[in-house]
């Protein structure tokens, strides 16, 4: 019986995938594990590359392959229906785990069963390295305190990261399925859900960081993360009403602050700008204050 | 659900002498240690009798659930309870099932004997035909098996006690000559350094006198200082 | 037909208030989205209310609520002031030809607009409107996505939509509800006999879907120790007819000394029935006990179920009596009432014409002598409450959903 599945979408990085498979090899949690793999269309060679990666590890992995590129939130539906242990946890190729990720996270768990909590309710997400191109690696702490559903608007405190999680199957069906129109932040989206549907997330007692992710924001498009956001606004309108216009203002101007930063990383720097002064438009004190914190850092 | 059980009287199971890897080496790789971190505070020096007190029901079906999960299928948690009165290891047992939700939890019991370095206890022993005998509803006991400390395996353990009885000795010997040079060291991590080093030696087929225990550890005390000395002026 | 644990489907309900509403249709439509949501549905409830209270009825974990319309202390001071003349507005009853309009979309077009914008938004598969205010909202609302829209009613038609005094007594709001029936592509009523009353091009798309009856163990209603009590369970308001009751009770209760009659309910009517109750002497044969918590021992206690009511919606209060084992008598005409009990097999039906006083307390007096006819009727009651499994009804609720039934579907029912 597989205790946990480990879901990995997959596209034109077989190199990337490699390296996240080996650090889920060296996990010392010692239960019976399998990864899926779907692959989201990736070209001939990479395809057959992913393939030899594959034979390579000593995994159980199941490779699952799409004829097309169906982009991200299609292909982790796809791996929520390939998936029937009765634990899941996700993985993005290139990112990778350190390996007590796994084991603190069950802790965890079984401490929540200890304290009577319901499993079903809750995610384990853990800190985890934040690592930009060319630049050292930097621990990011995830804050479960407080009011998760603001936290999740506003992402400072507690961010909308699919690869920190562990839960049970249950709690995954909770949050639903991942909404097909967000070709991106479809994992704020279903943090949300998450989160609107009763869910709760909570961190191990391990506060080392668990996992690192490579970032870059190269090539992504900003009018698109800033679509995402709007959609996301719309879909969980009633949540944002409950706080208040005040919030939600302060929320739409960070996400303002993110498309700015995505379309600064792409050498867009008339549009960075326009995104900026949007953020002052809607939130001016909290655009001050981004402005200050930016001065003080240099 | 397949578990083991290891009976037994303090005067052979005494965790810093029979630590987890030990069982290991003794029955086999199949059976694995059952370690509960999870249970904060509950990590105490004497296995797993936390799960003996009735007072924490919670505890016990954590345990369960954790005992169903984190072991792979090829391997066999194993749970060591020391002087344990049988009425507690029946109701351990019927909460575990409970917390593993499982039909039946397969139990072998295991205990360890020995004429010479360690009194068997009879006691122990009649205990666990006791409890084999016990109808537990859920629970189903394969035949008992008992490890003797003069068979081949058993050398390994002395070997292994032994070995730990030296790691332990010259470990406290290094903080203390440490000590004296006004650096301190956690004992956890003095213990690893010594294993690890000790374990080199072997390799090499190198050994350590039994009563050159302090000397080794005083130069190996100077070593480190001079080897930080360096590391500090090279920046 | 229920589906695996993936929550693919995406209903979203709406009605226009819940939070701390203690209503049937209420019951219902949380009862049904807790059984949905189990069956591995994504389920959504939308409300409109100015209150953000949780609902009466516990909600399984699971459910999204979402309250679509701005929190009063949020908006500013200007519109408040604007609110309160608008609700004034709202209370007019006098309905001037432009004006009733002018007042229809003040009351009524902000939850058409909101509910449109949320839907598409959020892209449900269905959404489901429980009670009129939600289907006209739900019917008018532009929406660009297009989901399966169903409609459930929780009342006689009659009183749904052509009695002036129930919900907006506005003549628009009366004409815009029964208008908005054909934009649905499926139509919820409870009973078979409602299914008439609808314009025949809409008949294909009516669903008949009666309430759930929760089912109670066997044993206890099997070991249980009845009295000598007829009760008698509803709101005190005029619809359920109370009045024949103890008017009947006057005429048999010398006859029948050891029994009494207990009435549960709280109403408008309380006084007036007291008053009924001094007049005729019957205060220490006949109770008006009020409201109660445990309603299930009062059932479980007593002999019959006397239900005087004119119709029914559907009759909650009939089926729980019927699950506890106590067999009903209610008027041959009386919607629901005449759909779950079967002359003579569950219970029995009172002639409507004539002395209905007169005629209650004939039939009442029959079966109270006749312990023997209490236990049979009793029987078949449970046995007839079977069909109104909670499951069942989740059947019926899923070929809502997907739209699996049409016209020899109902036929078939109505037979």
């Amino acid at each position: 019986m597989t205790t946990l599945d480990v879901l990995i979408p997959h596209y034109n990085d077989s190199s990337a995938l490699a390296l996240s498979l080996e650090s889920i090899e060296n996990q010392t949690w010692a239960g019976s594990k399998r990864v899926i793999v779907v692959d989201d269309g990736s070209e001939r060679d990479e395809l057959q590359k992913t393939e030899q990666v594959i034979l390579q590890s000593s995994l159980n992995i199941e490779l699952i392959k799409s004829p097309e590129n169906l982009g991200r939130p299609k292909t982790r539906n796809k791996l929520l229906d390939a998936a029937d242990a009765p634990f899941l946890a996700w993985l993005d190729a290139g990112d990778i785990w350190y390996k007590d990720k796994i084991q603190s996270q069950f802790n965890c768990l079984y401490d929540l069963v200890h304290k009577g909590d319901d499993v079903d309710t809750h995610w384990i997400t853990c800190n985890y390295d934040w690592k930009w191109e060319g630049k050292r690696r930097r621990k990011v702490d995830q804050i479960a305190r407080g009011d998760q559903l603001k936290e999740l608007f506003i992402g400072d405190k507690l961010r909308a990261y699919l690869w920190t999680l562990l839960g049970t199957r249950k709690s995954f069906e909770r949050a639903a399925r991942f909404d097909e129109r967000l070709l991106r932040l479809q994992d704020l989206d279903y943090f949300i859900s998450f989160v609107r549907a009763g869910g709760r997330l909570v961190t191990p007692s391990n506060r080392n960081s668990l996992c690192c992710y490579f970032k870059s924001d190269i090539g992504r498009n900003a009018a698109e993360i800033r679509g995402c956001y709007n959609t996301i606004f719309n879909k969980h309108n009633a949540a944002l009403l409950e706080f208040g216009p005040t919030f939600t203002q302060r929320a739409k101007s960070k996400a303002d602050f993110v498309a700015s930063r995505f379309a600064k990383n792409n050498s867009e720097h008339g549009l960075a700008m326009a995104y900026k002064f949007h953020a002052f438009k809607s939130d001016p004190r909290y655009a001050l204050f981004r402005l200050k914190q930016s001065l003080n850092q240099g | 659900m397949k578990i083991a059980v290891l009976l037994g009287s303090f005067d052979l199971l005494n965790p810093s002498m029979l630590d987890a890897e030990a069982f290991q080496h003794i029955f086999g790789q199949e059976y694995q240690f059952f370690k509960m971190p999870w249970a904060t505070g509950k990590r105490d020096q004497t296995y797993n009798n936390a799960l003996l007190s009735n007072e924490d029901s919670r505890l016990i079906n954590a345990a369960g659930y954790a005992m169903k999960y984190d072991f792979a299928d090829d391997k066999i948690p194993l749970l060591v309870f020391v002087d344990a009165q049988i009425s507690d290891v029946v109701s351990c047992l019927k909460m575990l099932r409970k917390g593993a939700n499982c039909e039946t939890l397969n139990v072998t019991l295991l205990s360890l004997r020995s004429n010479t370095t360690y009194a068997a206890s009879e006691a122990t022993k009649a205990a666990a035909q006791e409890l084999v005998t016990a109808s537990i509803q859920g629970v189903a006991f394969t035949a008992p098996m008992t490890v003797t400390v003069e068979d081949l395996a058993a050398l390994d353990v002395q070997h292994l006690v032994r070995k730990n009885l030296k790691i332990r000795d010259i470990s406290t010997k290094l903080r203390d000559a440490l000590e004296r040079r006004g650096m301190t060291m956690s004992p956890d991590i003095a213990r690893k350094k010594i294993m690890r080093i000790l374990r080199r030696m072997t390799e090499e087929g190198m050994l350590v006198a039994k009563d050159k225990h302090e000397i080794f550890a005083d130069e190996l005390a100077a070593a480190m200082m001079q080897d930080l000395t360096q590391f500090l002026e090279k920046g | 037909m229920s589906q695996p644990s993936a929550r693919k489907t995406r209903l979203c309900f709406v009605i226009d208030k819940l939070a701390m509403r203690s209503g049937g249709a209420e019951r219902v439509l949380i009862e049904t989205a807790n059984a949905l949501y189990d069956r591995g549905y994504a389920v959504e409830i939308v409300t409109h209310e100015v209150r953000g209270k949780p609902p009466f009825y516990p909600m399984t974990k699971g459910i999204i609520r979402s309250n679509i319309r701005p929190r009063n202390q949020h908006r500013p001071r200007l519109w408040r002031v604007l609110g309160r003349l608008r609700t004034m507005l709202h209370r007019n009853r006098t309905f001037l030809p432009g004006l009733a309009h002018l007042q229809w979309v003040s009351q009524h077009a902000s939850f058409r607009h909101r509910l449109a914008k949320h839907i598409d938004s959020v892209r449900p598969d269905v959404v489901i409107a429980f009670l009129p205010p939600a289907v006209t909202a739900l019917g008018y609302a532009k929406i660009t996505h297009k989901p399966r829209l169903f409609a459930s009613l929780h009342n006689v038609p009659e009183q749904d939509f052509d009695n002036p005094e129930r919900w907006d007594p506005n003549p628009v709001d009366r004409k815009l509800r029964r208008n908005v029936l054909s934009r649905f592509d499926g139509i919820g009523t409870l009973l078979p006999e409602f299914v008439e009353w609808f314009d025949p091009a809409l008949r294909d798309k009516i669903l008949v879907m009666p309430n759930a009856a929760q089912q109670i163990d066997a044993a206890s209603v099997e070991t249980t120790k009845r009295e000598s009590v007829v009760v008698s369970v509803g709101r005190l308001a005029t619809v359920k007819q109370h009045e024949i009751l103890i008017n009947a009770w006057s005429l048999l209760y010398r006859d029948f000394p050891d029994w009494r009659c207990d009435i549960y309910g709280v109403g408008p009517l309380k006084d007036q029935l007291r008053a009924q109750i001094d007049a005729l002497n019957l205060n220490k044969v006949v109770h008006l006990r009020g409201a109660t918590k445990d309603i299930e021992s009062v059932y479980l206690k007593a002999s019959i179920l006397a239900h005087p009511a004119e119709f029914e919606g559907f009759g909650l209060v009939i089926t729980e009596a019927l699950s506890h084992g106590v067999p009903a008598i209610g008027f041959e005409n009386c919607s629901g009432f005449n759909y779950i009990v079967e002359h003579d097999v569950s219970g029995i039906h009172v002639p409507s014409q004539g002395d209905r006083s007169k005629n209650f307390a004939v039939a009442l007096a029959r079966l109270m002598n006749l312990p023997q006819e209490q236990r049979r009727l009793a029987t078949a009651g449970r046995e007839r409450v079977n069909d109104f499994a909670p499951d069942k009804i989740t059947d019926v609720w899923e070929q809502a959903i997907h739209g699996t039934y049409g016209r020899e579907n109902h036929d078939k029912q109505a037979n």
